[in-house]
């Protein structure tokens, strides 16, 4: 080859770079930690009977993505969100992959593509009723409420080794999704939920 | 007819592909489209048995506008591929997957091709095996965009991963087996690719590499691959592969193959960029190698509902190569713009510089899934 199209290479390499650097990295917020004030938080709930006690940020990302689908145990993972059009199935989109309702359908769509498992595509459960009810019969179900949700039913993760209530817990909620008197209501619940637990 | 010779084969994969296809919409029209298990109050009462129970249905096309400046310059419509596309899970771990692609050739004769038909068993995120026809695992570009101009950004793929019956050097399709997983590691998502195959073939009448549904001799296609996407850099993708292969031909001719591929990726909701570079060597057993590379830049940046991209691309074939020489190098700029106005619809237009040829086309392209 001329040395131009391997400066054309260069050129457009380095394009690519500026393009990564200049992008809206923050903006997903994914991992961002916000520790002023009270918040609401995002709590990743699972069966009693799954010995994981917490996920990584990236892990719990991988598991949205479809591209972990098996917990340490063996079991399939059975991911449950809400069903689309809601808010809080908006906001953990947001929270955990840094996409849109649009956006991940479409990963979905192509996940399935590329082989996949169609039966790994997240179900969709409409109430947060539904959502406990699920994870507490299903061993491998993996969802999401909102943190002062969480009961006795179901187990709450440590994300990045942190409860809903610590401080810095990547998972929390912007303003508008803030449920009123949360802070109360998340501790008792998560302290009953711990106290619950049952041996896998 | 040789029922060993190429143009046989292909006519028995057509038969197969036809037959599964007429199986596919069958089944199809029997259990409807993406029966994911749902219930109206969301708590279903055996997840279990409703996650063994999974289809997946689709079908992809694509209708195109193409103005290009030759001489005299001359327009089209062209339809593009009607992709047929069913999965089923069998259990929790085992998995099907068939690609069925009607298209028309530039005559309007229409055909079939069975593109992927592959059985799946899943063990664990670090281990899964594959058998059947699928995508070889070279690069990035050909194991993450299959067929169907939906979910590709541009109205083209790169030159360099161009299907084999349209001009591509590249060997996109195998059949054989596939190992791929997970290697353990906290958090630097590292993944191992192992594949094994038929490899690719060519006869005297068409000297043109093509995959080889029916391999005559002991030498199998190799191909491993590694790739790696840390969870501390969302949407970061890197990876490399090595393919080596012995393409049989007539008179116990063979030529020795071998491909090295490397890329880079970052793509998250308003930014995607990929580079990708590929070194291909080809030699009869006795003879001198010849080398050609090739590689993309693909960079696109997300304007509101407008995803504006631009590629440059450049793959240079030495004519004296064995098998590939006859193909068209390529170089030069596409630029474009995709709106997604629905769901499953996707707009896009792109115009194309070649600075070998030189020519510049337009295009404009409706695709489309449902």
């Amino acid at each position: 080859m001329s040395r131009l199209p391997t400066r054309v290479a260069v050129l457009a390499t380095v394009t690519a770079v500026v393009v990564v650097l200049v992008s809206p990295l923050a903006a997903t917020g994914v991992g961002t930690v916000i520790q002023q004030g009270p918040r609401a938080a995002l709590a990743i709930v699972v069966n009693h009977r799954n010995p994981v006690t917490g996920l990584s940020v990236g892990e719990l990302r991988r598991i949205f993505l479809l591209d972990m689908q098996y917990w340490p145990t063996g079991r399939r993972i059975t991911l449950v969100l809400r069903e689309p059009g809601q808010p809080a199935r908006a906001e953990a989109l947001r929270l955990v992959c840094g996409m849109g309702e649009d956006e991940y359908r479409r990963h979905l769509m192509l996940q399935v593509f590329r082989g996949r498992p169609g039966s790994a595509a997240p179900r969709s459960i409409r109430t947060t009723e539904g959502m406990l009810g699920f994870v507490q019969n299903a061993p491998g179900a993996v969802g999401h409420v909102d943190a002062s949700q969480v009961n006795d039913t179901v187990k709450a993760l440590r994300i990045d080794g942190r409860l809903p209530t610590d401080p810095g817990y990547p998972l929390q909620l912007s303003p508008a999704r803030m449920p009123r008197a949360h802070v109360a209501g998340t501790q008792e619940a998560l302290v009953a939920a711990e106290a619950a637990r049952v041996p896998y | 007819m040789n029922a060993g010779s190429p143009r046989a084969s292909a006519v028995a994969l057509r038969q197969l592909a036809a037959g599964l296809f007429a199986g596919w919409m069958a089944m199809g029209a029997a259990l409807g489209q993406e029966a994911v298990p749902h219930t109206p109050h969301g708590c279903e009462s055996d997840p279990a048995e409703q996650a063994r129970r999974s289809f997946v249905l689709r079908l992809l096309g694509d209708v195109e506008f193409l103005v290009q400046n030759t001489d005299p310059p001359s327009s089209t419509w062209r339809l593009g591929q009607l992709d047929a596309f069913f999965s089923a899970d069998l259990t929790d771990r085992l998995s099907l997957l068939t690609e069925v692609v009607v298209e028309l050739d530039e005559h309007g004769e229409s055909f079939i091709d069975l593109e992927r038909l592959y059985v799946s068993y899943r063990a664990n995120d670090a281990f899964g095996i594959t058998l059947g026809r699928f995508h070889t695992g070279i690069g990035l570009y050909n194991i993450t965009h299959h067929h169907g101009a939906y979910f590709e950004t541009a109205v083209t793929r790169p030159q360099l991963f161009a299907f084999e019956d349209e001009g591509g050097a590249l060997p996109v399709h195998e059949v054989g087996v596939s190992v791929d997983g997970e290697i353990p590691t906290r958090g630097l998502g590292l993944r191992y690719l192992f594949e094994m195959g038929n490899g690719q073939r060519w006869t005297a009448e068409d000297p043109r590499p093509a995959p080889s549904a029916n391999d005559h001799n002991h030498n199998k296609s190799t191909n491993v691959g590694v790739s790696l996407a840390p969870d501390a850099w969302p949407g970061f993708r890197a990876g490399i592969s090595y393919y080596r292969d012995l393409i049989a031909g007539p008179d116990d001719l063979s030529v020795a193959s071998r491909v090295a591929a490397a890329y880079v990726s970052y793509r998250r909701s308003s930014v995607e960029a990929t580079a990708e570079v590929v070194w291909m060597s080809h030699r009869f057993e006795h003879g001198g190698p010849f080398t050609n590379r090739g590689f993309y830049v693909h960079v696109g940046r997300r304007f509101g509902k407008v995803l504006a991209y631009g590629r440059y691309e450049r793959i240079r074939i030495d004519p004296g190569t064995p098998l590939i020489g006859g193909l068209t190098s390529l170089a030069g700029p596409t630029l474009g713009a995709r709106i997604d106005p629905a769901g499953s619809i996707a707009i896009k237009a792109q115009i194309e510089r070649d600075e070998f040829a030189p020519t510049f086309r337009g295009r404009v392209q409706l695709a489309f899934v449902f």
